[in-house]
């Protein structure tokens, strides 16, 4: 009885002890599959082994170059730490899945007493094992498992996020040198104006009163132009940052002008839809209803008696022999029967069903206003340089005819090249929207939603038929 | 008094007879030339004389029969333009005088679309002898109504020819009869009276020119011209006068054709010369400034001026509205600018809203300036004279901007608008057509003077006080001007 007792137990105890190894890298894989499904990139998780070296390579190799959008995305996806930071968040959940599963551990209760009149001591020998962990275990797993699901989802999000605010951050970036560029011509045609200005009042043609309104202009422009640097400066920082760019590797450069407008509108069939189909964070909202689900699971079986320790217990007393028996240790529900916790799973459970319902209202609208936005820039940009660039174009042209026969003089003519740069930077800001309008529709496409202003929100899983007829 | 009363008798007697010619001849011309018009001077208060008649005298007299060119009159020259056709009916000179668009050139690189007469703008002119029945109709191609009113002529008030006035307007596509009795000779003019601002502006006028009946001898010249006046506003690159324009007039026209396009006065030595100038511009007067010459200001769009009242001059100030007759004898061979002596008037399509470059250093402005304007080149800094630049510069289209022509030196004659050349020559073959530049004998052209001529005249080139060094760039004010320093 006490041999077979014991012979049981044993086994029992070790039945409970699993496989206890911790895989910290697993599911990154699939979060490294998942992003490159959805965004055509690469990632990297950097521990310190070869496949880092192999990294650092070839982010200096794409430093080396002019860089595109697509560089600059694939260089702060090598390179950025934040990002390598987010990564971590996976081992702490798959830390938290193999804690999940395991028992708690058996407690052993010895006692030996001396009697003081007596020869032989007694002894008390008792071990107490968690009798509802072997049913609770498994419920505590899903959970668990639930949570590390739901956190895959996280980080996959927060990486294709990633993506979209570094090409959001290229092209703001791209348009901001472009800016610089333009307002430096015309801060060279203003100052080439006033020098011309200074000429006539220096040979009595015109007063100090002209003289000062002709230098306002072309003092006014350089003010316009050092805002203009500034911005370059900072939203090059902000790239610096992304790309996890210091020291020498800030030296990067970018390609000086924003791609065309592709000659086919980009045909998005049933937005809504496709943003749905896609949509990572609705996966996740989805999952933490799962989560909540199974919480509810456990905490209702868990509820009456969250603890029950079955054990045996043996004992010897002085002079007699062994006395072994089991034990149990049973809370009595009297005053906690888990209805509180229940209560609150519930309402965890709830709250999880409407955010996900209000997370697919969100999806829809947005996905419907990037696409607005992408029409309405495409339309703007196409109108600037099909018909308001051109139009600025001949007025240039033919006011060098009305110059060429005295109607007009060089003050026009270089203020009719002012304007003409002046719908220059309209075109280039239309672009910029188009631009990070295209972004947004990518990270739709990828699964993640932004912000109806182009901002950060989410994602999602699904096909994007997407007719890409694009001529660069 | 008694006057008078032969005179009414003689208007009573019937048109056409030998002896009403005669007497309407004796009658009328004792107003013209050289005589003291019409009724008795009567010293009263200080005030020299009332006419009997200041519209011709009563309006329905006999008229004469129509005169012919050659018989009754020699024909006006018409620079640049055409006497109007006419036929005669039953006694009476019948005119059709159409009101149309007219696609005109101002000059070879200018046109514009403009109205006029019979296809012509400013350019198209009645002739008629004084005493014979006109009949003028007038058909109205025009897009709205219009009128014509004789300017300076005597006539029953309804053929005045003041729209909404004087008579219903000539409405589109309709044909109005205008019909009256000659009662006096001299340069007039005839112009739409019927929203004038925009009409005229477009081109609707013309000279009106009346002969005497058996004129006097005085009256005969060898050359007689008929110059119209006016301005428009046609912006470089527009084709089409802007009438609403106040001030800013760009082109200036004699006969509707600026110079280079006028035509020149061609004369033979000794010729005896008429110009018969008239302007119906919107609003400038014009000072014709003769010369090589004096003439004498013969006559008026009112009556001839008697010989002691006739100014020598050689510019005739001819205000809107005005003709004025001014005669000399060419006697001196020569080409002879006779042109406007507002210097903006002989420009042509000139630009006001150019900036005052004149003295301006152009040095390094075109490189500063070609970067951002690859065609640009600084001009404007010597003046206006652009030269043959104007002719070959890229310019907009229609726009014929500093235009002139190059003379017989090969230098630009940097004129345009109100000006055109009277051409004198002893050796003429024909009036017709232009003889070309004047050949000046040798020696009688100013020219770059010789080293000889100077040293012995004294004369030093590089005598400092001769050119007063120029100023150099400053920055504050000019210096005031203190006057020449020669």
């Amino acid at each position: 009885m006490a041999v077979r007792g014991t012979v049981w137990m044993g086994l029992l105890l070790l039945g409970l002890t699993g496989c206890a190894s911790v895989n910290l890298s697993a599911g990154f894989p699939e979060i490294g599959a998942a992003v490159e499904e959805r965004s055509a990139t690469r990632i990297v998780w950097n521990r310190g082994s070869a496949v880092d070296q192999e990294a650092t390579e070839q982010v200096r190799s794409l430093l080396e170059r002019r860089l595109t959008a697509d560089d600059a995305v694939q260089i702060a996806m090598l390179n950025n730490r934040e990002l390598q930071a987010i990564y971590s968040d996976l081992g702490l959940a798959q830390a938290d899945l193999v804690q999940s599963g395991l028992f708690k551990n058996p407690v052993l209760d010895a006692a030996i007493l001396f009697p003081l009149s007596g020869v032989r001591p007694d002894l008390q020998l008792s071990v107490v094992v968690n009798l509802l962990d072997a049913l609770y275990v498994p419920l505590r797993k899903r959970v668990a498992a639930a949570q590390f699901e739901e956190a895959k989802l996280r980080v996959t999000g927060a990486v294709l996020d990633f993506t979209a605010e570094v090409r959001r951050a290229f092209y703001v970036h791209q348009a901001n040198e472009q800016m610089v560029e333009l307002r430096r011509t015309i801060v060279q045609a203003l100052t080439a104006s006033l020098d011309v200005s200074r000429r006539l009042h220096a040979a009595g043609n015109i007063s100090d009163l002209d003289l000062v309104r002709d230098r306002v202009q072309a003092e006014a422009s350089k003010v316009m132009l050092r805002s203009a640097e500034s911005d370059a400066q900072q939203s090059r920082e902000q790239l610096n940052t992304l790309l996890g760019a210091w020291g020498e590797d800030t030296a990067w450069e970018i390609d000086g002008r924003m791609p065309d407008i592709p000659a086919e509108p980009l045909l998005v069939n049933g937005v809504e839809h496709v943003a749905l189909a896609r949509s990572l964070d609705l996966s996740h909202a989805r999952q933490r209803i799962i989560v909540a689900g199974q919480q509810l699971g456990y905490s209702r079986a868990s509820a009456l008696i969250p603890d029950v320790d079955l054990g045996a217990s043996a004992e010897r007393e002085g002079g007699e022999g062994w006395k072994v028996g089991p034990a149990i240790t049973i809370p009595l529900p009297l005053f906690d029967q888990g209805q509180a916790r229940i209560a609150r799973a519930a309402t965890e459970l709830r709250r999880a069903q409407q955010e996900y319902y209000a997370l697919g209202v969100r999806i829809r609208s947005t996905a419907r206003a990037v696409q607005e936005r992408i029409a309405s820039a495409r339309d703007r940009a196409l109108y600037y340089r099909d018909i308001l660039l051109p139009l600025r174009e001949r007025i240039v042209n033919e006011g060098q005819l009305h110059y060429n026969a005295m109607q007009i003089g060089i003050f026009q003519l270089l203020r009719d090249r002012e304007q003409q740069i002046e719908t220059g930077v309209a075109y280039v800001e239309a672009l910029r929207d188009y631009w990070l309008a295209r972004a947004d529709l990518a990270q739709i496409a990828s699964g993640r939603v932004p912000a109806p202003n182009g901002g950060r929100v989410g994602g999602r899983g699904g096909q994007m038929k997407v007719n890409e007829r694009e001529g660069h | 008094m008694a006057n008078r009363l032969s005179r009414r008798q003689i208007l009573g007697i019937g048109a056409g007879s030998v002896a009403a010619g005669a007497a309407w001849t004796e009658a009328g011309h004792s107003k013209s030339h050289n005589q003291p018009p019409g009724g008795r001077a009567k010293e009263t208060g200080g005030r020299a004389y009332w006419q009997e008649s200041y519209s011709g005298g009563p309006p329905n007299v006999a008229p004469l029969a129509p005169g012919l060119p050659g018989d009754h009159y020699k024909p006006v020259v018409v620079p640049n333009g055409a006497a109007l056709p006419f036929k005669i009916v039953g006694g009476v000179k019948v005119f059709h005088l159409v009101a149309e668009e007219v696609d005109h050139a101002f000059d070879s690189g200018l046109r514009a679309n403009c109205w006029g007469y019979n296809g012509r703008v400013n350019s198209t002119v009645i002739e008629a002898v004084e005493g014979e029945r006109i009949r003028i109709y007038v058909t109205n191609r025009l897009p709205v109504a219009t009128s014509v009113h004789w300017h300076g002529i005597y006539l029953p008030n309804g053929m005045d020819g003041v729209g909404g006035l004087t008579q219903p307007y000539v409405k589109v596509g309709e044909t109005v009869k205008y019909e009256w009795t000659l009662r006096q000779y001299g340069s007039f003019m005839f112009h739409s009276h019927h929203d004038e601002m925009t009409q005229m502006g477009m081109g609707m006028i013309g000279m009106f020119i009346v002969h005497p009946r058996n004129p006097s001898p005085d009256y005969r010249v060898d050359r007689d011209f008929s110059l119209m006046i006016s301005e428009w506003a046609v912006k470089a690159g527009t084709a089409r006068p802007n009438t609403v324009e106040m001030t800013d007039f760009n082109v200036l026209t004699i006969n509707g054709k600026v110079f280079p396009s006028t035509a020149p006065l061609v004369c033979k030595t000794g010729d005896r010369v008429r110009l018969r100038l008239g302007n119906l511009g919107a609003m400038d007067h014009h000072p014709m400034h003769i010369h090589g010459y004096h003439f004498r200001i013969t006559a008026t769009d009112g009556q001839d001026i008697p010989l002691s009242a006739q100014w020598p001059e050689t510019t005739v100030l001819v205000a809107v509205g005005q003709t004025r007759n001014v005669e000399f004898v060419a006697d001196a061979p020569g080409d002879w600018a006779f042109h406007c002596h507002m210097t903006h008037h002989v420009m042509n399509q000139m630009g006001h809203e150019f900036p005052n470059m004149v003295g301006v250093n152009p040095q390094g402005i075109d490189e500063k300036i070609r970067p951002l304007l690859p065609a640009y080149m600084t001009h404007g800094h010597t003046g206006m004279d652009m030269g043959k630049m104007a002719e070959v510069m890229p310019y907009p289209p229609n726009t014929i901007s500093m235009k002139g022509a190059t003379g017989p030196f090969g230098d630009y004659i940097s004129m345009g608008g109100l000006f055109t050349i009277v051409k004198v020559r002893d050796d003429l073959a024909s009036y017709e057509g232009d003889p070309g530049w004047y050949q000046q004998p040798s020696g009688t052209v100013a020219l770059k003077a010789n080293d000889d001529d100077l040293a012995r005249d004294g004369i030093d080139v590089n005598d400092g006080a001769a050119s007063p060094a120029p100023r150099s760039g400053g920055t504050g004010p000019p210096a005031p001007n203190r006057g020449h320093r020669h």
